[in-house]
């Protein structure tokens, strides 16, 4: 197991120098000149010689392979450089979106996990009645709106559609509001939890449509499975072999997608927080990308690789509290 | 049995959950959002939601500040030698003195001394002196700051001296050597590296604010001061130091008055919420979580006769042209004294009327030249060519194919993508079409197409223009002469004109506002007319809505709102 999880983490370094490689030469290939960019151009042109003293700030008047160099001795001493546009260290960008990004994954996730399953599980457990058919269409039409059509909607219906009512009860449509929390996660007031709702729930939204389709198709499945029968043969409650022996071993393949879901998670989060104006990593990563900020794109891009390597290494050690028979890291006799 | 009742449950609890929460919300929710008013200081506290609606600014610093959105909270901050007025929202702007007293300037406009009001005061007290700009001036204009606008500090004497000592890593030069502070007779000395008539406008412009040389001087980083706690002397100051998600300005107790009378901030604070999408943002404004927002692309019919915000609007035409250019260089199609009623041709066939209703809602103003309204020395209708009137372009037309014009091929009209160009090129594609020259579309990727354009790949290029300060030149010298020639310059066309430059230089020295401003007009001329080298399209208009309960809320032409003339109505 100890060797295992060694492996994997070794296993982390080709990733995240592949990726920041990757985004090193994606930045110089694209067209343009970043300066011009981090001037403020826009609409107009920006003088030769602003743009060399803006290059010989932040270096990048010298060759491509040198400033890569240079990037990777910086970030060995935990210096991840300074953004472009707004000259802040990246490492406080880093520091002050990372918990709000944490925040809204967490609950996202919980929605995820709790309406996913038991929509998933009553599902299968009612199969072909009225429900489980509006729930297969609900979950397909959920799935395939775009996130940021069902931002706005909701934002309409319960934001701007109360507030033209004049009624004295709306859900906020912008920002994080007071910013207070309870151990980290959970809203320290009900003004909190009203700026969290409308995010969770349409930053789950997609997730939660496929986890529950996935649990309703693994709990078909595990019930044919002989070890129902068997249970049900043992003349066990319905519920004793619903939860114990059928939802337990359905859950094996749907753990592994709420945790891979959750570097997905970062991808919806760009659009929801851009939405939602949450100010999280998502956004900012958005933000960084459409203005050329280097520095932040890549400082961003690792703790998303970290966070996405962590948790996919901590589902497949979930495994084997799931399933027994997994032994990690042995080769199969 | 049990089971379905669990689950069932469980399914019930989770999707209430929800319902639930918002049930409940009413009471404090209603208190965050529009509870603006109620615990209201002095005159009201203020939420705006409409001048960051794409992410937060990159600097409010007014050294380092390049978008409109920073220059607001930076002008809200800062009170420079000088400003142009509007009273009561005026059309056109009045050069004033703010902080300046009073200024002068020799015989050849080489060298203004400008007399600052004794007794004035940043926000922590530190007073206002003629050093106070020097030290701004030497901040912002020093090339290791590489400040974005710091090519404005190329007009005074000593600023090409610096930045050559600074390539060469010579750091000998510390200063502008051209400005000199004497504090004792409060004035403030600028000598030009070439005849300049509007120097006096120009220092209108937030990079050449004060700075409290005593705080400056202690910034580890000088490039971090706008994000700590920056002083300034304008009505506003920092309520606390800039987060990601909001500015908050309170009123500066230290500020005595503005250039049309306004001698106390009547707001007691303004919080500028930062968006990161414009949409979200209005929905924000509509929802009523604050005062202000800024009109979606698309949203235009809710500031036009019966939309909801008729009269709360603030579209009113800002110190921006929106105009294509002909492409002068050698082995340009359309370029040449020969080519000349081809330019006027196209110029007169083009339809801007149908361009400003099909694409922008009618949200602009079709312009009659490319100097903008608000510009002092504006005359309207000085372009004889920016008419619709296709019967008068075909037969310029004609007569220009009778002397034996023709074009090698198809006329590329060139665009930078993503910004909506594409559908007025469509409808200009159409009108050239009646007149029966064929087009094409080239469409160039925004980052480097101004790049490519100012380098000489222009033939009919699109370009846009937002003034600095509001001076003729501004719009003259720095889009269409030989200066301004080159790549990363603005001259896209490569218009060369002696006899424009002539023009344009003698008007930059004549120390005659009113002479001067009929000299601008006549290099116009040259430029619109007699070698019709631009086809103007539109002004830029306000883009902004607000609430009914702001009384004197305005966006003046070059964009911002003069926050300390608003007050909130009880």
């Amino acid at each position: 197991m100890g060797a295992y999880v060694t492996r994997r983490v070794l296993l982390l370094i080709p990733t995240v120098v592949g990726a920041v490689t990757l985004l090193f030469v994606l930045f110089f290939v694209m067209p343009g000149d970043p300066a011009q960019l981090i001037a403020g151009g826009g609409d107009r042109a920006v003088p030769e010689s602003v743009r060399d003293q803006i290059k010989a700030r932040y270096g990048l008047d010298r060759p491509i392979p040198e400033q890569y160099v240079a990037y990777w001795g910086r970030v060995a001493t935990g210096d991840l450089g300074e953004s472009f546009s707004s000259r802040e260290p990246v490492t406080e960008i880093i520091a002050r979106t990372a918990p709000a990004s944490a925040r809204l994954a967490f609950w996202a996730v919980v929605v995820e996990a709790l309406v996913g399953i038991s929509v998933g599980v009553y599902s299968a457990v009612r199969k072909y009645s009225f429900l489980d058919t509006f729930v297969t269409v609900g979950t397909a039409a959920m799935g395939a709106v775009p996130v940021f059509v069902l931002g706005y909607l909701l934002q309409q219906a319960f934001g701007v559609f109360p507030a033209t009512q004049g009624w004295s009860f709306r859900l906020p449509v912008q920002g994080i509001g007071p910013n207070e929390w309870v151990l980290g996660v959970f809203p320290a007031s009900f003004e909190q939890f009203t700026y969290l709702l409308l995010p969770a729930v349409v930053l789950a939204s997609v997730s939660t449509a496929v986890v529950a389709r996935m649990t309703r198709a693994t709990m078909l499945e595990v019930e044919k499975a002989d070890f129902l029968r068997t249970a049900r043969a043992k003349g066990l409650r319905r519920r004793t072999v619903v939860v114990r022996h059928g939802v337990r071993n359905a859950l094996i393949p749907v753990v592994t997608l709420i945790g891979v879901d959750i570097g997905a998670l970062v991808g919806s989060a760009i659009l929801t927080e851009t939405v939602f104006n949450w100010p999280g990593m998502g956004s900012k990563l958005a933000e960084a990308t459409a203005g050329r900020d280097l520095p932040v794109m890549l400082g961003l891009t690792l703790v998303i690789i970290l966070v996405y390597a962590v948790t996919s290494l901590l589902v497949d050690l979930s495994y084997s509290w799931f399933d027994p028979r997994v032994r990690l890291g042995e080769e199969p006799a | 049995m049990g089971s379905k009742k669990v689950l069932g449950g469980v399914v019930a609890l989770v999707l209430s959950m929800g319902l639930v929460a918002s049930a409940c919300s009413s009471g404090d929710d209603g208190g965050s959002s529009s509870g603006t008013t109620a615990a209201a200081g002095a005159g009201g506290e203020v939420v705006d939601l409409a001048t960051f609606v794409a992410g937060p600014p990159d600097n409010i610093d007014p050294a380092l500040t390049t978008e409109l959105g920073g220059a607001q909270i930076t002008t809200a901050m800062f009170d420079g030698l000088t400003e142009f007025a509007y009273p009561d929202g005026a059309e056109k702007g009045e050069l004033k003195g703010l902080v300046a007293e009073s200024w002068e300037g020799n015989a050849d406009a080489t060298e203004w001394t400008f007399k600052v009001r004794d007794g004035l005061k940043f926000s922590n007290g530190d007073p206002v002196l003629p050093s106070s700009f020097k030290a701004g001036w030497d901040r912002a204009a020093n090339p290791e700051l590489a400040a974005g606008y710091g090519y404005l500090f190329d007009i005074v004497q000593g600023k090409a001296e610096w930045d050559e000592a600074a390539e060469k890593e010579d750091s000998s030069v510390t200063g502008l050597s051209g400005v000199t502070a004497n504090d004792e007779a409060m004035t403030l000395t600028v000598k030009l590296a070439k005849p300049y008539a509007d120097f006096p406008s120009v220092v209108s412009h937030i990079i050449f604010s004060p700075v409290p040389a005593k705080v400056v001087e202690g910034l580890k980083d000088q490039s971090d001061w706008d994000r700590g706690e920056m002083v300034g002397n304008g009505p506003f100051a920092l309520a606390a130091p800039r987060s990601e998600s909001e500015i908050v300005l309170v009123p500066n107790k230290n500020w005595t008055g503005d250039v049309v009378g306004t001698t106390k901030v009547s707001l007691g604070k303004i919080t500028f919420r930062v968006s990161k999408d414009e949409n979200a943002a209005f929905s924000s404004f509509q929802a009523g979580e604050g005062q202000t927002g800024a009109i979606p692309s698309g949203q235009y019919s809710l500031v036009q006769p019966g939309g909801a915000y008729e009269n709360t609007n603030t579209v009113k035409p800002q110190l921006g042209s929106y105009h294509f250019l002909f492409g002068m260089q050698e082995g340009s199609p359309v370029a040449g004294e020969k080519n000349l009623k081809l330019r006027q041709a196209i110029s007169l066939a083009v339809d801007r009327e149908q361009i400003n209703k099909a694409v922008y809602e009618g949200s602009r103003q079709t312009s009659t030249g490319v100097t903008p309204p608000g510009i002092p020395g504006f005359e309207k209708g000085l372009c004889k060519y920016c008419a619709f009137n296709l019967d008068e372009a075909k037969k310029l037309y004609a007569e220009w194919e009778a002397e034996g014009g023709s074009l090698p091929g198809p006329l590329k009209i060139q665009f930078n993508e993503g910004s909506g160009h594409e559908d007025v090129v469509a409808i200009m594609q159409a009108n050239l079409k009646e007149l029966g020259i064929e087009t094409e579309q080239d469409g160039r990727s925004d980052e480097t197409y101004f790049d490519e354009m100012s380098d000489g790949g222009c033939i009919l290029c699109r370009a846009g223009w937002f003034w600095d300060y509001p001076i003729y030149d501004n719009g003259m010298f720095d889009l269409f002469s030989k200066a301004a020639i080159g790549p990363g310059s603005n001259n896209l066309g490569q218009f060369s004109s002696d006899e424009f430059d002539g023009v344009v230089d003698t008007a930059r020295s004549n120390l005659d506002a009113a002479a001067r401003e009929q000299q601008f007009r006549s290099a116009e001329d040259i430029v619109l007319n007699q070698d019709t080298v631009v086809v103007p399209i539109n002004w830029y208009q306000g883009d902004q809505v607000f609430d009914a309960k702001l009384q004197n809320y305005r966006q003046e032409p070059l964009g911002w709102v003069r926050w300390e003339q608003v007050s909130l109505k009880k």
